[in-house]
């Protein structure tokens, strides 16, 4: 069948070859006038997913009919019915159910008598090139709706400022009625020489300029513009218009306003501090900010001092510092000292130098370093605090001597009362003259005590080397007289390989004060063994420890936070001064020493100071 | 031990050396003790004992006690002008530093100088008395 009417199509058609070659690369379906397909080639086959024979003799559903209501389908078919070919692109549905697109022309063959026999009609598939052609249409309009949302005015000027052409109205005005007038009579007079410059310099340099104006919307508030001009060139590279782009930036520039405006506050408090010193330097060591404090304390003002080398105001011996070499110094004091800020002296305008207080702090910007120097003024400081050494050492004098002094009448009283004593007196007067005695003693023991506080403080850098077993021994022998002496066993330990050298007058008080506690609070009635004070020394490479321990009556725990404190007593049993151990821990403080006690009540205690080693072989 | 002839007491408080003589005398009674209440007035008694206006009659100390803390002139500036006077009898005057001080300093000046026997805290007692003399 499909012979046949292959044999009876084929000789219609001029040239056999031309038909084969259509054939690879079009698609061709014959229809007769009732429309049925009377040829379709392979590839008519292929696109509609149906076999030759099914389609031959059956009617064409591509192109519809001509009792279609659809007018595209009305107009094709009264155009291939009236004789005429028509053109253009169809949809369909393949048998997989994709939209195809077909570049159809449909050409009406007819016979000798002039009556239309057959249609032939040649399909180009067109699915990809128009999908193509859509979505680039679909990216046109999103662009052009993407433009037209941002409220920018690209319009093209010739030299004179003649707007040639305008992407939308101004305004009231339509694009129309702006396209061949002035530029310049939409912008504030105020800024035409800034925008003929900016315009001629795009003209003559055939470079892109920009310029910003500001004008006034309606509602009177201010509306920043900011205008890019580029160059558009012709054929002989010459510049034939301008384009300018205007955007409006009114946000923008608030936002930079209230920025400037937080800036010029912050750097107006930071100007006016006059409390503290603010300088910034930038990464050489010139002087770039500085403040009111700064110019109170240096005497320089502003002027006269920015570019200056921060080294110009610091005594150090070498004026040409630079800040890595400030930096330095400044890490180094503070290794040495553990403090976060350092005192230099510091050197004003008139040569006068004061003490400050001293910190620096860096920061990075655009790859420069920059230095922030904060100083406080301790000229006031400087002053109270020699005022306040003045004066301890005034209290601490008048501490030392009253203690002294009080010694005097107090010794005289004593010495009476030894001849009171070999006097004839009756037991009422010897009674008396014991308590008097006693509380003469306690003055002594008061006093005593005073003046040994005062002493620690005098030349404690007078550092001797120790003889310990002198010491002790010269110590044991003050106590002589002491009640319960003779009772109390005194076990003396010392291992002194090492030399140790501190200061030997507050050593010596430690010891007293030691062994007079362990004397004091021996207990005479121990069940078990005999009462004892028991003194070990053992020096080390870095410093000695002592260890003074007894059985005596101990301190109860809740106490014993408390026994370093001063004028503390735990009872008035054993007559004290409560300055004892005061002594002791103040000695060992300033020995840069430390202390550790263990106590039990009714078992004893345990004093163990560990002293440095002042001087280092 | 050497015999003591005189004694010579250099205290500014009245009542000290009223202590002190009554110690010595508790020593010894038949001792003769010169009393001072300032060490210029001592330091002018002793001058009489100079090779140019030396005086026979009276005897010159053997022991001195010296108070430290005293106006005009303490116990050091004492010393020092004792040591520029020149004797004409070599016998050795003992010079004892005698005062109510238990300050380290005082004691450690006192042991150092050379004209200074011996440091003793007031009050002077009999039995202070018996271990130096």
């Amino acid at each position: 069948m499909m012979e046949t009417i292959r044999k009876n199509s084929i000789p219609y058609l001029p040239d056999l070859k031309l038909l084969d070659l259509l054939n690879d690369h079009v698609i061709i379906s014959i229809i007769d006038p009732l429309g049925r397909f009377v040829y379709v080639n392979e590839n008519y086959c292929k696109l509609s997913g149906y076999s030759y024979n099914k389609l031959i003799g059956e009617a064409q559903t591509l192109l519809e009919t001509h009792l279609h209501t659809d007018p595209f389908y009305k107009n094709l078919w009264k155009t291939i019915m009236s004789g005429y070919t028509w053109k253009g692109v169809l949809k369909s549905e393949s048998s997989k159910g994709n939209v195809l697109c077909l570049d159809t022309t449909i050409i009406p063959v007819k016979d000798n008598g002039g009556k239309i026999e057959k249609y032939i009609a040649i399909y180009v598939d067109v699915t990809k090139s128009q999908e193509e052609y859509h979505s680039s249409k679909e990216k046109e309009q999103k662009l052009k709706a993407f433009t037209e949302g941002i409220p920018n005015i690209i319009l093209s000027i010739n030299k004179f400022g003649k707007i040639l052409n305008i992407n939308q109205g101004l305004g009231d005005l339509k694009k129309n009625e702006v396209i061949g007038s002035d530029l310049y009579t939409y912008i504030n007079p105020n800024y035409h020489k800034k925008v003929r410059k900016a315009i001629s310099y795009v003209f003559v340099n055939a470079k892109p300029s920009q310029y910003e104006t500001v004008s006034f919307n309606p509602n009177d508030t201010e509306i920043h513009f900011v205008s890019q001009v580029g160059p558009v060139f012709n054929k002989q590279g010459q510049v034939a218009s301008a384009i300018i782009s205007a955007q409006d930036i009114t946000e923008l520039v608030n936002v930079k306003k209230e920025l400037g405006l937080n800036e010029s506050k912050y750097r107006t408090l930071f100007q006016s501090i006059d409390i503290g010193i603010i300088i910034v330097v930038d990464d050489i060591g010139n002087i770039t900010e500085w403040n009111m404090g700064a110019q109170k304390s240096f005497g320089y003002t502003a002027n006269e001092i920015i570019g200056n080398p921060l080294a110009k105001l610091i005594s150090i011996n070498n004026k040409h510092l630079n800040i890595k070499e400030i930096v330095r110094i400044v890490k180094k004091i503070k290794k040495t000292t553990h403090n976060d800020t350092v005192e230099i002296i510091g050197i004003n305008k008139y040569g006068k130098e004061f003490p400050v207080q001293f910190a620096l702090s860096k920061w990075r910007k655009k790859k420069r370093t920059y230095y922030c120097a904060m100083m406080l003024d301790n000229t006031n400081r400087k002053e109270l605090e020699t005022k306040l050494i003045d004066k301890t050492k005034d209290l601490e004098m008048f501490l030392y001597r009253s203690s002294h002094d009080l010694k005097a009448p107090l010794a005289s009283a004593e010495g009476l009362i030894d001849l009171i004593k070999d006097e004839d007196i009756n037991d009422t007067v010897v009674n008396l003259t014991n308590m008097l005695n006693s509380t003469i003693e306690r003055g002594v023991a008061i006093v005593d005590n005073l003046a040994q506080v005062s002493v620690i403080s005098e030349k404690h850098d007078e550092v001797y080397l120790i003889d310990f077993k002198q010491l002790i021994s010269d110590n044991l022998k003050s106590f002589q007289g002491f009640k319960n002496f003779q009772k109390i066993d005194f076990k003396i330990d010392i291992i002194n390989s090492e030399g140790i050298y501190s200061n030997i007058m507050l050593v010596n008080s430690l010891l007293h004060n030691l062994i007079q506690n362990g004397i004091k609070y021996s207990n005479m009635s121990l069940k078990k063994g005999k009462p004892f004070v028991k003194i070990d020394v053992k020096s080390t490479k870095e410093g000695v420890i002592i260890k003074v321990s007894d059985n005596g009556h101990g301190i109860a725990n809740e106490h014993l936070d408390k026994i370093f404190d001063m004028y503390f007593r735990v009872n008035n049993v054993v007559s004290g001064t409560g300055l004892g151990l005061y002594i002791v821990k103040h000695i060992v403080d300033e020995l840069n020493g430390n202390i550790n006690v263990e106590s039990q009540l009714n078992r004893g205690t345990c004093f163990e100071i560990e002293l440095p080693n002042l001087i280092n072989n | 031990m050497k015999k003591i002839e005189s004694i010579m007491l250099i205290d500014d408080n009245k009542i000290d050396l009223f202590i002190n003589r009554k110690i010595i005398e508790k020593y010894n009674s038949d001792l003769p003790v010169n009393i001072f209440p300032n060490a210029n007035l001592a330091l002018n008694h002793l001058k009489r004992f100079e090779i140019n206006n030396s005086d026979p009659s009276i005897k010159k100390p053997d022991v001195i006690f010296l108070d430290i803390n005293m106006p005009e002139m303490d116990g050091f500036q004492f010393l020092d002008e004792f040591d520029k006077l020149t004797f004409i009898e070599k016998k050795p005057i003992e010079i004892y530093m005698l005062s109510s001080s238990a300050s380290h300093n005082d004691i450690e000046k006192a042991k150092n100088n050379t004209k200074c026997k011996d440091y003793i805290v007031k009050p002077l007692t009999l039995k202070k008395l018996n271990t130096i003399i």
